[in-house]
């Protein structure tokens, strides 16, 4: 059974109808990459599955229990990490408070494991996240993250706001995190960069996926080549 | 910058709230008068009570003072109306302006334009009377000014206005001037409440030492609506003093005296207005200590008038008044009743009940009459000027929580002489 | 000598104000609530001192404490009951105006049908008995000891919300809510915890605040949301922290007004709030950060 099974996810946001019909499953092994362009619902797909929107039908399952009804703080609980679209910070707290704040929902203040992925941060544990680089401030997001433990993560855009050197180095950490034994879900603007580090990608518009594949099935689609990657 | 737009909000809101607060008066009870030519099947009193806030204390029972008049005249059939030679029943109509003189305003226009009431009185003090003689004078309504004493109501030009209680406020501290003087106190300090209630006592006090050649160590207004004088009491006290003299209204009064108390500094002369008036009040909120020895203007009851030619004396209207109130009697609700004399008197005696008949009756009896409020005389503005209030001391009982009020100024009316410097 | 002493007495004023308005503040915080009947909250709080007072004889300092169970349990109660509504409302902050404006006016109305409308006080000698001197001048003790007693109490908030579990999450909701639900944090029980603590804050205050403004009385409440409405604006909104310059800044200006300027010293919170809208609008300690 997969860590999280999607199964015909309808949302709509204020009577418009965002997302329709969406199904897919992502197991703690993989590293998957949901790419589309702006407004096609990727940012609102992770925001239901992580319980910070209702959805209208379909149901949302982690390690095989139906979690569509439960509140975001009962499916972090359940081993999913987000980081969202936001600051990913809390800027008027300090890097170890942040953290702190992470490990809560577990009752877990153990910040190894983060120190050891993201080295940077070890000595800036007592600045506000607020005063942090950009690239300091994604890292501290990442590791506020991972202090629950989550055997899957979604990150939504990985990049934001970093230089393309920076996003670069982040990227380069999601095979350790993998390490861990956690799953990713990649949603980022660059589908360049998201085809070098997925196992697998979906490609929504228009709220519903339209194509999925592995990163040399989709690069083979000529119109999938035409539209993302030569397109605006 | 999405907080910075919030504040805006947040402030207009809170102007915007306010002004819905001041809006809402509510009606206590509402009549039509009919404006026949024939006799009126009832005779028709508008006026307004702070039923909360600052006024709330002084106005309600200066309000239950009106209504006891009421009651009392409809239970012999209603008011002797002259011009209908004939008794006609009171009706009384009564809004809350809950002690703001933004609502006061739009209920008194309603009082004369909607309500279209044949007596028009105002509410208790200064600050509520204020809105009202502008209405009164704009729409040719005689205002029964119950106790709104500052001096500027009152104009030569202006005949629509009348004082049915009290000197006017200027005239209140006219004994007391007498007595610093006559006392060679010339080290007095003044700390008042910028209203023309208090404004205009201190301007009779300030006038009248200077013309004794002496000037006050200190003068300052500050806001009627202050509520902490500390730094006001430090700043009085690095003068020294021999007299300190607070004019507020009864929250100042509380507050000063209190605040007082608290920071052990020691005057060898206190006085406030509303100890006189107010006593219970006063005595609750400051204790015996913080009074004792301390001065005021003597007002009835405490002086008492029981040989009158028009309405009850001082005794007999206790008795009455308490059966339907019980409890000691206080200033503002005799202020209350004596308001309902004033109109009972213009209507005895009024030829029509047409306003400036009214208050011509009001100035043909002026002079003539004796209530327990002394001697009814008005000047050619409609101010009152039969009685002056002696000065008061607050003398500590012994053995009893309360204290007693002695008057200790002019000497003809004194019941006891003044202990200064206080102890 | 005159200059010590008004700054004096608006340092005590000042650590007064901010243990007034830090509840509002806290409030306000979390779920961009704007309690319009905060200073109905601290009117109740002196009401319920007078009564603990005179009819059991319990010293006001005691009712500071004593007050703050039963408000706690009440603010998680009305929080559970307005989280809905406010949470499906387009603009929560306007809806919780109105709501509290409502709430303040009822308060209000009650407290005067039941307990009439007469101004009431406690007397000092319940505190202390006799001024206190200090630098060569006497201040009224009961300053010293309500300022005395809003440094632990302000403390204690601050305390709470930097020492503990529950307060780094208190911070965390007040810095963005729907990051703090997107780490696990449940959002709506600390909120209505800290809705609590705030309201249990504000009436705390309200069981001594007769000593420094003159009694209580059932219409001082809009004055009172005003007065704290200016001291977090003035420290910055959000900013627990601020509150504490904001009372200083309120209280010292305030004073050295009733000294120089008695006549315009109402005008005070008005004018300091309206400079610091204008020239600094997120507070004097408010950090001007990019939203994005």
């Amino acid at each position: 059974m997969s860590k999280l099974v999607v199964e015909e996810l309808s949302v709509s946001l204020e009577g418009k109808r965002v997302l329709e019909g969406i199904s897919f499953e992502v197991d703690t092994v993989d590293i998957v990459g949901i790419v589309g362009a702006n407004g096609a619902g990727k940012t609102t797909l992770l925001n239901a599955v992580a319980g910070l929107i209702q959805t209208t039908t379909g149901k949302i399952s982690l390690d095989g229990v139906d979690v569509s009804q439960l509140g975001p703080e009962e499916r972090i609980r359940r081993s999913l990490g987000y980081v969202p679209d936001g600051p990913g910070v809390f800027r008027s707290l300090t890097v170890r408070e942040n953290l702190m704040v992470g490990g809560m929902v577990r009752g877990d203040e153990d910040i190894e494991m983060v120190i050891t992925l993201f080295p940077d941060l070890k000595n800036c544990l007592s600045m506000l996240a607020g005063s942090l680089s950009a690239y300091q401030r994604r890292q501290c997001a990442f590791g506020r993250a991972l202090m629950s433990r989550p055997s899957l993560l979604m990150i939504d855009e990985l990049s934001l706001g970093l230089s393309p050197i920076s996003a670069d180095a982040l990227a380069r950490t999601l095979p350790d995190i993998a390490a861990y034994q956690v799953g990713i879900i990649l949603v980022e603007q660059d589908i360049d960069r998201t085809l070098s580090l997925v196992d697998r990608a979906y490609v929504i518009e228009g709220g519903s996926i339209v194509v999925d594949g592995s990163p040399g099935e989709l690069l083979s689609q000529g119109s999938f080549v035409e539209k993302y990657l030569w397109g605006s | 910058m999405r907080l910075n737009r919030f504040n805006f909000k947040v402030g207009g809101v809170l102007l915007a709230s306010a002004l819905v607060s001041a809006a809402c008066g509510s009606a206590s009870s509402s009549a039509s008068s009919s404006s026949a030519s024939a006799a009126p099947s009832e005779i028709t009193v508008g006026t307004l009570y702070a039923g909360s806030g600052s006024f709330a204390d002084q106005s309600l029972p200066e309000y239950d003072g009106l209504k006891f008049w009421v009651s009392h005249e409809n239970s012999k059939g209603g008011v002797y109306v002259a011009a209908y030679k004939k008794r006609i029943p009171v009706k009384l109509v009564a809004y809350n302006d809950q002690s703001s003189p933004a609502t006061a305003a739009t209920l008194y226009d309603q009082l004369v334009t909607q309500n279209k009431v044949n007596i028009f009185v105002s509410d208790f003090g200064s600050v509520l009377t204020a809105p009202a003689a502008t209405i009164a004078e704009e729409h040719h309504m005689v205002l029964f000014d119950q106790s709104g004493t500052g001096t500027n109501f009152f104009t030569p030009n202006n005949p629509y206005i009348v004082l049915a209680d009290l000197p006017t406020s200027a005239l209140w501290p006219k004994p007391l001037v007498q007595f610093l003087i006559a006392k060679k106190i010339n080290k007095v300090a003044l700390v008042y409440g910028s209203n023309d209630f208090d404004g205009s006592q201190d301007t009779t006090i300030v006038n009248g030492l200077k013309a004794a050649g002496i000037t006050p160590v200190y003068n300052q207004a500050i806001p009627t609506t202050t509520s902490s004088y500390g730094t006001t009491i430090s700043a009085v006290a690095a003068t020294h003093p021999d007299a300190v003299i607070e004019l507020g209204y009864a929250n100042n009064d509380i507050a000063f005296l209190s605040n007082l108390a608290s920071s052990g500094t020691h005057f060898k002369m206190v006085f406030t207005v509303f100890p006189g008036q107010l006593q219970q009040l006063l005595e609750k909120n400051v204790g015996e200590s913080g009074l004792a020895y301390t001065y005021t203007y003597a007002a009835p009851p405490l002086i008492s008038y029981n040989n009158v030619n028009f309405g009850m004396g001082t005794t007999a209207f206790e008795a009455a008044f308490q059966k339907q109130y019980p409890g000691p009697v206080n200033a503002p609700e005799i202020y209350g009743y004596h308001t309902g004399l004033t109109i009972q008197l213009a209507l005895n005696h009024a030829s029509s009940i047409s306003q400036l008949s009214l208050r011509s009756a009001l100035m043909a009896e002026s002079g003539k009459i004796t209530t327990l409020e002394g001697l009814f005389k008005l000047n050619s503005e409609g101010a009152q000027v039969g009685e002056l209030l002696p000065v008061a001391q607050l003398m500590p009982t012994q053995g009893n929580t309360n204290t007693a009020v002695q008057i200790v100024y002019p000497s003809s009316q004194a019941t006891a002489s003044a202990v200064y410097p206080a102890p | 000598m005159l200059f010590e002493y008004a700054v004096v007495a608006g340092v005590l004023f000042g650590l007064f104000y901010a243990f007034l308005s830090i509840g509002l503040n806290l409030v306000f915080g979390v779920q961009r609530i704007v309690n319009l009947a905060h200073g109905d909250v601290i009117m109740i709080g002196g009401f319920a001192s007078w009564e603990l007072y005179y009819t059991y004889h319990i010293s006001p300092l005691l009712s500071v404490v004593l007050v703050i169970p039963p408000t706690v349990l009440a603010g998680f109660i009305i929080y559970r009951l307005i989280d809905g509504p406010l949470s499906r409302a387009q603009d929560p902050e306007m809806l919780s105006l109105i709501l509290f404006f409502g709430v303040s006016q009822i308060l209000e109305a009650l407290v005067t049908i039941f307990l009439g409308n007469n101004q009431r006080s406690i007397p000092d000698s319940s505190l202390v008995h006799g001024p206190v001197h200090f630098l060569g001048q006497s201040y009224p003790g009961v300053w010293w000891i309500v300022a005395g007693a809003s440094i632990p109490m302000v403390g204690l908030v601050i305390l709470y919300l930097y020492r503990t579990k529950l307060g780094t999450a208190t911070r965390a909701i007040m810095a963005d809510p729907i990051e703090a639900a997107a780490v696990g944090i449940d959002v709506r029980k600390v909120s209505a915890i800290t809705f609590g603590v705030g309201l249990a804050i504000t009436a705390s205050v309200g069981a001594i605040a007769p000593f420094m403004i003159g009694g209580v009385d059932p219409s001082e409440g809009v004055n009172l949301t005003i007065l704290a409405f200016a001291v977090i604006v003035i420290g910055s909104l959000g900013n627990i922290g601020g509150t504490v310059v904001g009372g200083l800044i309120f209280g010292v200006a305030f004073e050295l007004a009733q000294l120089y300027l008695p006549s315009w010293s109402s005008l005070i919170p008005y004018v300091l709030l309206l400079a610091v809208l204008l020239f600094k609008p997120s507070g004097v300690l408010g950090k001007r950060v990019r939203s994005a």
